[in-house]
């Protein structure tokens, strides 16, 4: 006999402890209480022990009242639900109710035993339709358990047995007991994993609009560039045609006004340009076509192209041509004649007088390109802003005629290259733009 | 009372074919590539361009590609299934500057992809001359 309970108590920690791995295992919150309804009475063999049914009230989230959210899926269950016949989620006792059974349960955190469901679903269900689904049920007796976690109430589950009070033993209802441990465990932590779940589902959400309106900004741009350059190709081409005496003689005078507002046209052009370039570059559509590349003859026909602004200006433009070749680099050349057109040509632009140095050093895998300046110099402050879209120096530079976007797109496109561009300059010393392309290491067989 | 050089002996002027939706485009192009001695025909749809091709036989097309009923890339198309046209150079002139509509226009045989708003008419007339020979 004691061999017998010995072993009973064995089987049923080991129920208890599958029990518990089914239900902690289990992380949403519907399939969790509805686990912990079926599973007590098959795993825990409390169906032998004429165990019927099991309800589980939780308390709600306005803190209002008790809400049945789950019940065994048993036939005893079924025909109680019947004769009530009132939809499950219905069945709410209001947390004011302190002589309701359930309540009391809830709020003293003690076990209850109670042979009168009406003393338990008072007021949601009547005296007599209490009545008749217990007995449809086949109940005698209830316990009814509070479900704790770190103290706190979270709600009731309620055994309904098939035999008299009298009869339940001290064992069950520590059995009881034990389990329900594991239940506030289990609906605490599925709460917190469904609260988690849906932040999560909201953020992904959130991020998929952001991603949708991140696209339609593209698109928009790239709609607005488009229609922006059509009618700048009008300005353009007739502008060009006056100036270049398509339609008879211009005075001096007005050829100068005329070339005022072909610049300024050009301006808009290159602004429209980088736009479209940016945002191609950021959303990733601009296709970079890579080829193995010679930098210095890339820069030697860039500079042959620039030197007409510089002599304008004054200005000497010396490339220092490294004696032996630099080694290739993996580029878009059309791309990286942007980038040094860009580099150059603001060199030219912000130097009135003196002039500007190009040469290389090797460091580190990189090929590094200086382009070293006579000009103003750049503050220390504006260094910091100067590669952001829209931000120019604002100091010594008088109207710069800039689209305000040249450094931010060539900046973009040397990471492009997985190279980077930097400047160091002093206010009065001049400027250096450097940009550094990784090149191959190749091995000498 | 030299008689001038055989190159001097003025050719027959090239035909050339510009479609393009834009009125205020067609008048500046259709002036320089006139200027320039080209005899132009213009098309302001895709349709139009296309029955013109056939019925012009230009020694060289400029077109657009975005424009109503028929689009640039659409005529093209058609141009190169014609085996009638499909040798005439063709050279896009478009302000779409998408590298997938580049690459589209360049595999159906375009010559070259001109963006319209970084050149002068000028300059497209250079590009024109280079794709006919006669610089």
């Amino acid at each position: 006999m004691s061999d017998d309970r010995a072993s009973h108590s064995r089987n049923t920690l080991e129920a208890v402890q599958r029990l518990e791995k089914i239900i902690l295992d289990t992380l949403d919150f519907r399939q969790v209480i509805q686990k912990i309804c079926d599973s007590v009475l098959n795993e825990l063999y409390f169906v032998d022990l004429s165990y019927r049914l099991v309800v589980l009230a939780l308390e709600n989230s306005d803190h209002t009242t008790l809400q049945i959210v789950a019940l065994s899926k048993t036939p005893e269950a079924e025909k109680a639900i019947q004769a009530a016949n009132i939809p499950l989620a219905q069945i709410q006792i209001p947390l004011a109710q302190t002589q309701n059974i359930m309540i009391r349960t809830w709020r003293d955190q003690s076990m209850q035993l109670t042979p009168n469901w009406s003393e338990v679903f008072h007021p949601a269900l009547t005296v007599e339709t209490a009545t008749n689904a217990q007995t449809a049920a086949g109940i005698q007796a209830s316990i009814l358990v509070p479900i704790v976690a770190k103290n706190k109430s979270l709600g009731v589950l309620l055994f309904g047995v098939a035999k008299p009070s009298e009869m339940i033993t001290d064992q069950e209802k520590d059995l009881i007991q034990g389990f329900t441990d594991i239940v506030g465990l289990a609906v605490e932590n599925a709460r917190l994993y469904s609260t988690l779940d849906a932040t999560g589902k909201q953020l992904s959400q959130a991020n998929e609009q952001l991603k949708e309106l991140d696209r339609l900004k593209d698109e928009f741009v790239s709609a607005a560039a488009h229609a922006l350059r059509s009618p700048m190709t009008a300005i353009k081409g007739y502008i060009s045609m006056v100036l270049e005496g398509d339609g008879g003689e211009v005075a001096s005078k007005a050829k100068e006004f005329l070339q005022g507002a072909y610049e300024g046209n050009d301006r808009l052009i290159r602004l429209v340009n980088h736009m479209l370039d940016i945002s191609r570059i950021e959303s990733g559509r601009l296709i970079f076509n890579i080829a193995d590349v010679q930098l210095e003859d890339v820069i030697q026909s860039e500079v042959s192209g620039l030197k007409i602004l510089a002599d304008q200006k004054g200005l000497s433009l010396n490339y220092e041509k490294p004696p032996t070749p630099l080694p290739i680099v993996s580029v878009d050349p059309d791309r990286l004649r942007e980038v040094i057109n860009n580099l150059v040509g603001n060199a030219i632009k912000f130097t009135q007088q003196g002039g500007i140095t190009i040469k290389h050093e090797m460091s580190g895998g990189f090929v590094v390109t200086h382009i070293i300046d006579t000009g103003p110099g750049i503050s220390p402050a504006d260094i910091a802003n100067l590669f952001q879209k829209f931000t120019q120096a604002r100091v010594n530079i008088g109207k710069s005629g800039g689209s305000g976007l040249g450094l931010y797109v060539s900046k973009l496109i040397i990471k492009e290259f997985h190279g980077d561009i930097t400047l160091k300059s002093q206010v009065g010393q001049g400027s250096t733009f450097s940009f550094s392309i990784p090149f191959a290491q190749k091995t000498v067989k | 009372m030299s008689t001038p050089p055989p190159t001097a002996i003025p050719s027959k002027p090239k035909v050339l074919l510009l479609v393009e939706d834009d009125p205020l485009l067609v008048t500046m192009y259709q002036t320089k590539f006139s200027a320039e001695g080209f005899q132009v025909f213009t098309a302001t749809d895709g349709e139009i361009g296309l029955q013109l091709a056939k019925a012009q036989k230009p020694d060289i097309i400029v077109l657009d590609i975005m424009m109503p009923k028929l689009d640039g890339i659409e005529v093209l198309r058609f141009i190169r299934q014609d085996p009638l046209l499909k040798n005439i150079p063709v050279l896009m002139l478009s302000n779409l500057s998408e590298l997938a509509k580049q690459k589209e226009a360049m595999e159906l045989g375009a010559r070259e992809f001109l963006v319209k708003a970084n050149l002068t008419p000028t300059e497209v007339v250079t590009k024109i001359k280079q794709h006919l020979q006669l610089s």
